[in-house]
């Protein structure tokens, strides 16, 4: 199990984080959600000891950097590499020997091409294909769905329930609100800062209707 | 230092651009801690020093300096930037802004070769500057270029792709260095040719790239140190091999020259961690320019950027 005590995240005097507890436990599927810019892209890596933080953080499973794959929102991929070298970084740093990487192609994705040229649904699928790879206990995803073509978005779908099986710990966010709807188990619902605190299926709709908001008076604004 | 706002000073689009540049130069140099002023000074300093060197060091200094000032023109065309460049500007405004760019880089080149007594060569370079300004010089393939190194991804497999060029380069200029039976040439060339490979550890990663291993720093360091000692003699081996058949008397010179061309990347990629995730600030540059002119001070410059780099790389390689 994964739990936070009183973790606080703040950038000079602009607090983003504030007292967060919650938990995250193997064989379930979480959700954070929160507005654009609530702090969901901070806390994991916070949780991933990316960012320095008050509070603690702590593990039954190991230590976080050693058992986690963190699949960013925007997966950067250095130039001249290609896919096939990008899988064999991914397994040399979990000391893990891949000798067919055709097999493990589960996207079918031009490997021997350089990963930059990849449009940006293929990058995800490269990038959630390297996590895949190591092995891992905790999966951190965020906006897996994004960028993704309908069939890579059931695929990925599949992929979350089959990891679910395999008792992971998976950790997930999405502006496609469905598509949280369909997985997860819990969700955190990050607003003001802080995560009041875990909201079962049956409560979903109520995060779903305050996400929602007010929206915006159109015909007021001049383009 | 006079700052101004350029936000509220209507200028030129040209003159815009090439205040922001100059703002940014500005602020590179500040976070090396360095004032720009004395920046540039050491940059001109640089610029003297290098274009001296090779006037009394190499054997063909008028065409071998031409090339390196064409070559930096070359990059500065990459043709990400002439896009963003492209889709930013109107044509004119394009146009003008290439022209300065590749003036105020070929005019250095332009003066020294003037300096030196070289006007047909200064007007060639003069005309290539103009000529990349109108045709910008780009390769982009899609051929994915096959390396020895696929293995052991990612800063040999990298760089030996992308600095290809200057590696052929190389190789020829070494075909005329044995041709002309100048021995202390080729080994000048196979010190390029190492300098070339150890700048495959300039280029700064982002930190996923280093928090995915599940090693602590000291075994991630000792993995990169092989990962040199394995590799760094590859993008190097037909200079080697050409030198020591045609100059095998040397061989010695030549075990003198691999131990410096492994301690150059070594050095380089221990700067780089010590420092990480920053640019190596202007006091290691000094402290790197001074070990490649004078390699014995590795010795000591080796294991304490090992040491700093280890110290360094425990925030994200924590256990």
């Amino acid at each position: 199990m994964i739990k936070t005590t009183s973790l606080t995240k703040s950038f000079g005097k602009n607090i983003v984080l504030e007292n967060i507890n919650i938990s995250f436990e193997p064989g379930k599927v979480y959700g954070i959600v929160g507005k654009n810019g609530a702090g969901k892209t901070t806390l994991f890596n916070c949780l991933l000891r990316l960012e320095n933080h008050s509070g603690s953080i702590e593990s039954t499973l190991g230590t976080i950097k050693n058992i986690t794959g963190y699949l960013p929102t925007d997966p950067y991929f250095l130039s001249h590499i290609t896919g096939k070298e990008y899988l064999k970084l991914m397994s040399n740093a979990r000391n893990i020997n891949i000798n067919n990487f055709k097999e493990r192609n589960i996207f079918n994705l031009p490997l021997n091409q350089y990963a930059e040229t990849y449009s940006t649904g293929m990058k995800k699928k490269l990038a959630l294909t390297g996590i895949l790879i190591q092995k891992n206990d905790v999966f951190i995803l965020d906006e897996p769905f994004n960028g993704v073509d309908i069939e890579s978005n059931i695929l990925i779908n599949q992929i979350i329930k089959r990891l679910k099986e395999l008792n992971k710990t998976i950790i997930l966010s999405s502006h496609i609100f469905s598509t949280l709807k369909d997985n997860c188990d819990i969700l955190y619902y990050l607003e003001n800062n802080s995560i009041a605190e875990g909201i079962k299926k049956d409560d979903f709709h109520i995060v779903e209707e305050r996400l929602q908001g007010k929206g915006l008076k159109l015909n007021e604004l001049d383009f | 230092m006079l700052i101004i706002n350029y936000c509220q000073i209507k200028l030129s689009t040209l003159k815009t651009y090439l205040f922001i540049q100059y703002k940014r130069f500005c602020r590179i140099s500040f976070e090396k801690r360095v004032h720009p002023l004395f920046s540039l000074i050491f940059l001109i300093f640089l610029f003297v020093s290098l274009s001296s060197l090779i006037f009394t060091k190499v054997k063909y200094p008028a065409f071998s300096y031409s090339f390196i000032g064409i070559v930096l023109m070359i990059f500065l065309s990459n043709s990400k930037r002439i896009t963003f460049l492209k889709h930013s500007f109107s044509s004119k405004e394009f146009y003008k802004i290439r022209l300065v760019e590749n003036g105020v880089l070929a005019i250095p080149f332009i003066s020294f070769l003037l300096y030196k007594g070289q006007p047909l060569l200064s007007l060639f370079v003069a005309t290539i500057a103009l000529t990349l300004v109108i045709i910008p010089f780009s390769i982009k393939s899609s051929l994915t270029i096959p390396t020895p190194f696929g293995k052991y991804p990612f800063e040999f497999s990298r760089g030996f792709r992308r600095l290809l060029i200057l590696i052929i380069v190389t190789y020829i200029l070494t075909f005329f260095a044995i041709r002309a039976n100048n021995f202390n040439l080729s080994v000048f060339i196979l010190l390029i040719s190492f300098l070339i490979t150890s700048s495959y550890y300039t280029f700064i990663e982002p930190v996923y790239y280093i928090w995915i291993h599940n090693q602590n720093s000291t075994r991630f360091i000792r993995k990169k140190i092989t990962h040199i000692i394995a590799f760094t003699l590859i993008p190097s081996l037909p200079i080697l091999i050409s030198i020591f058949a045609f100059f095998p008397s040397y061989y010695w010179i030549l075990i003198l020259g691999i131990l410096i061309g492994l301690s150059y990347t070594l050095l380089l990629m221990l700067v780089k961690y010590a420092n990480y995730p920053y640019d190596v600030p202007f006091k290691n540059s000094v402290i790197i320019f001074i070990c490649i002119i004078f390699p014995p001070f590795n010795i000591i410059s080796i294991p304490y950027f090992y040491y700093s780099s280890i110290q360094n790389l425990n925030k994200i390689l924590y256990d």
